[in-house]
């Protein structure tokens, strides 16, 4: 019910960019029909542009679910891109310097980027449990640390591969992720599996285990959860690092499924961009995949609108921030209506 | 309708009503105030003087009521009909602003002018004498926010009475005070008393209104429930008028006889950490099975640091807390309650609940590791969901219904969900806090209810409250807290309201 309800707010926010962003297109002097038709060739109208969408929204489904467990803990990651740069650094470890079959290799992979993305975000959530560091601050920082120490390994480092080229040797070939759609623009790998494995254990982790619902408690009100004698310390680095974990696969799929090597600043933002795209969906992990999809396919359908209604690309970035706007007004907006509720107005049943 | 010969009342107040959403702060409240009298409105927190007060000077409107000004029905509808009629407030909270030199803030919105200059000059003089005849002196130049509070509560007053007020009230203008202070408050009192000035002081102090007032309002729960002249009265009289007791409910707990010791605490002291302030101080007391250990006291006279000790929320500086013997004096939340320590919480919203977890999820917290709930990982939701349904039941919960958010519960159902959450533990101590603050009748009685029934199956009950009422109905013995000490011991047969209203306001008996 809540989640049907949370995709009918966000499908509102959505129309709402769409507009704003036709009506810019309108002012620019391009035709609303050609730009609502590149929109949509670009982004799930075409069998290229649908392959493009999808492996744009996979890291931002992992980076979008760092952010939620993060949120389900009561607590802030930002620090997505770092850990996700972190889990690409695990990732081409085990690519370049471990030779298994690939049916043990290609889970090793992700695993180390797991564990890489949730050391880093594990040591936010330490801070915080143990000095009051606030995790909003540290994982920002932790972005650069992350970002520049990867950087840093690939250029001058140990890992760069000579050439005067910012990156690694290409990965063993039994670590590259299997494909399982090849399309020739993108090919689509299990790394879609992944993502939705993810969110589907999230999604049972939080309504069917036990962890889940400690954590649950934590983050919703950390006074009663201690209270009920929770140790809410361990769940905040506990959480954290559930959290790191996503965001390092994010960048492990990166390197198995994408680059097959480690390049130095190989991001575009996932990391930032898993903030908006938690937040439209609510928080909820089901709404992760809408939310990342339609990310996704915005950015895809960017070059049509350029090529072919002639609209420059910014619009496409108007539109993420106008559906981002929406969704955080709204959310303010139902954040008053049930403070009015809980401050007494709407009860129900008597003594 | 009051006899025209005679001087009418500075002010009168008849039959007043004020209600904030959820509580009834001024409850059909009388108040009669003679001219060029120092009237004192005394009370616990929380009684409803501020607000009667508030009323008078227009802050808020009343519900119902009236109010009359010597003599004159007045709508006070804003202050600036108070003001029209004479009367001035000093706040309990100043209203001052800081940045301002106190000069400009005793003229600020009356300044006196000169063409279209303010005319500083003549307000000086002004203030300056009006001060002189109260007998001190301030620098009407410095910056508020740089003076010691007992002259911005001197720049308080000038204000008040730079705008021409015959009728005084001061909110707990002796709360912020040291005692040298609040001699010379008091002797400017006494001086406006002799320029013809009513005033109306509020305070929970009893030694005050014996040193200053003629007659005393006593107000509790929003009601005015006695007005006397001082001379007729004694500070034991005013204790037990202001602590008092309502009979609300007629419950006779049956004698039970209590059993083997299961709580014992030692000497449990607690200091605020990076201050010398000793919030708890060398308590030291048991309870046995089947027994309710009442903990009276004025709020903040570390009743709810010791509950926080007792649970776990707090460590200890000192002391020894013992559960059938065992040690568990800096133990966790989580060893205490293992070792059978329960808590009904004074903070029911922030921390006696989730409020927006449903039902279910706020009966199973704290529970959900017991093997019939749970696996290693796995919830057994099945079975989670028939102990709700047995627990709503069994403390009629309304609405009977356990996926609705604590939320939309009323306070009363909110509170019964915690009571069973936590008599469901089967604990050998249960710390209830406050358990039916803002509360109805009808649920303040099932609570009761309740925590009777744990004592009769022999279950060990610390009872903090601010409401003697409650402690005297249910306590089987009854200490009393007065700035982190116990104060006072009185078995049930014994409790007698005078002393312990005494041992409550001052620490001491004797008035
Ligand atoms: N503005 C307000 N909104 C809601 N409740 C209030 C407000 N002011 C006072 N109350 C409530 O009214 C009651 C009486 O408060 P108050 O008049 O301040 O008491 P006192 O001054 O005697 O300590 C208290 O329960 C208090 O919480
Ligand atoms: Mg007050």
């Amino acid at each position: 019910m809540k989640i049907t309800s949370g995709l009918g707010s966000a499908l509102i926010a959505v129309c709402i960019g769409i507009g704003i962003s036709l009506i810019l297109a309108l002012l620019t002097g391009a035709s609303p029909i050609l730009t609502l038709q590149a929109l949509w060739v670009g982004s799930f109208g075409s069998p290229d542009s649908l392959a493009v969408t999808i492996n744009n929204a996979v890291p931002l489904i992992l980076t979008g679910m760092a952010v939620l467990v993060a949120f389900r803990t009561g607590l802030f990651n930002i620090g997505g891109e770092g850990q996700m740069y972190m889990g690409a650094l695990g990732a081409v470890l085990v690519g370049l310097y471990v030779d298994l079959p690939p049916i043990l290799e290609v889970p090793l992979l992700i695993a180390a980027g797991a564990l890489f993305g949730a050391l880093l975000a594990g040591a936010a959530g330490l801070l915080r449990a143990y000095t009051g560091a606030h995790e909003v601050i540290s994982t920002i920082m932790m972005n650069y640390i992350a970002q520049y120490f990867v950087n840093y390994m690939v250029t001058k480092g140990p890992l760069n591969k000579g050439s005067y080229s910012a990156q690694t040797h290409p990965i063993n070939p039994s670590a590259r992720l299997p494909v399982l759609w090849n399309n020739p623009v993108s090919p689509v790998t299990i790394s879609v599996i992944i993502a939705l494995a993810s969110v589907l254990f999230i999604h049972w982790f939080l309504t069917r285990t036990k962890q889940g619902f400690v954590l649950t408690t934590v983050g919703l009100n950390p006074r009663m959860a201690t209270y009920a004698g929770t140790n809410i310390k361990g769940y905040w680095i506990f959480g954290m690092m559930l959290a790191g974990a996503f965001a390092g696969m994010a960048g492990a799929v990166m390197v198995g499924g994408v680059f097959h090597k480690l390049v130095a600043n190989f991001s575009t933002g996932a990391g930032f961009t898993g903030i908006a795209v938690a937040l439209l969906a609510k928080n909820k992990p089901l709404g992760l995949i809408p939310a990342a999809l339609l990310f996704g396919g915005l950015n895809s359908a960017n070059l049509e609108l350029q090529l072919s209604a002639g609209v420059p690309k910014d619009v496409v970035l108007i539109i993420q921030a106008v559906v981002i706007l929406s969704v955080a007004v709204q959310a303010v907006i139902s954040e008053r209506l049930e403070k009015r509720q809980a401050a007494g107005i709407d009860r129900v049943g008597s003594q | 309708m009051k006899n025209s010969k005679q001087t009418p009342y500075a002010v009168e107040m008849l039959q007043v009503v004020k209600r904030f959403s959820q509580v009834l702060a001024v409850d059909h409240a009388d108040l009669q105030v003679k001219q060029g009298e120092v009237h004192a409105v005394i009370g616990e927190n929380g009684a409803g003087k501020s607000t009667l007060m508030r009323l008078l000077y227009g802050f808020y409107t009343a519900d119902s009521g009236t109010i009359r000004i010597n003599g004159e029905t007045v709508k006070m509808t804003d202050p600036g009909v108070a003001i029209a009629h004479g009367i001035g407030m000093v706040h309990q909270e100043f209203m001052l602003v800081p940045r301002l030199n106190a000069l400009d803030n005793i003229i600020l919105g009356q300044e006196p002018r000169k063409g279209l200059r303010v005319d500083r000059q003549k307000a000086r003089e002004e203030i300056t004498r009006l001060a002189g005849e109260l007998g001190f002196q301030v620098d009407l130049q410095a910056e508020v926010r740089d003076l010691p509070v007992g002259v911005q509560q001197k720049i308080e007053l000038l204000k008040v009475l730079y705008r021409g007020a015959s009728i005084l009230i001061l909110d707990e203008p002796t709360a912020v005070l040291t005692p040298q202070e609040v001699d010379e408050l008091f002797q400017m009192l006494r001086n406006l008393q002799k320029q013809g000035k009513t005033i109306i002081l509020i305070t929970h102090k009893l030694d005050e209104v014996m040193a200053i007032a003629d007659r005393v309002t006593v107000m509790r729960r929003g009601k005015t429930v006695k007005t006397v002249p001082k001379d007729s009265t004694t500070s034991g009289e005013l204790a037990s008028l202001m602590v008092g007791r309502n009979v609300i409910l007629d419950i006779k707990p049956p004698p039970v006889k209590p059993g083997e010791r299961v709580l014992t605490v030692r000497n449990l002291s607690l200091q605020e950490p990076g201050s010398a302030r000793v919030l708890v101080d060398g308590v030291s007391f048991e309870v046995r099975e089947g027994e309710i250990l009442g903990i009276a006291g004025v709020s903040g006279n570390g009743q709810s640091e010791l509950a926080e000790l007792l649970t776990g929320l707090t460590r200890p500086t000192s002391g020894e807390i013992l559960i059938r013997g065992q040690e568990v004096t800096f133990g966790s939340v989580r060893r205490k309650r293992e070792s059978g320590i329960a808590h009904i919480p004074e903070d029911r919203r922030n921390t006696g609940l989730v409020m927006a977890l449903s039902v279910e999820d706020n009966l199973t917290i704290g529970h959900q590791d017991k093997p019939e709930l749970s696996g290693k990982v796995l919830l057994k939701r099945e079975a989670i969901g028939e102990r709700s349904d047995r627990l709503i039941k069994m403390f009629d919960i309304r609405p009977p219904r356990r996926d609705v958010a604590a939320w939309h519960l009323s306070g009363g159902n909110q509170q019964k969900v915690i009571v069973a959450r936590e008599l469901d533990h089967d604990p050998q101590v249960l710390v209830a806090n406050q358990p039916t603050r803002g509360l109805d009748v009808a649920a303040m009685e099932y609570v009761y209810h309740h925590l009777l029934e744990a004592r009769n199956q022999g279950k060990a009950i610390v009872l903090i409250s601010m409401e003697l009422d409650e402690i005297l109905t249910l306590s089987d013995r009854i200490l009393v807290m007065y700035n982190g000490r116990i104060v006072g011991e009185f078995a049930r047969k014994n409790a007698d309201i005078e002393q312990i209203g005494l041992l409550m306001l001052q620490g001491r008996e004797a008035g």
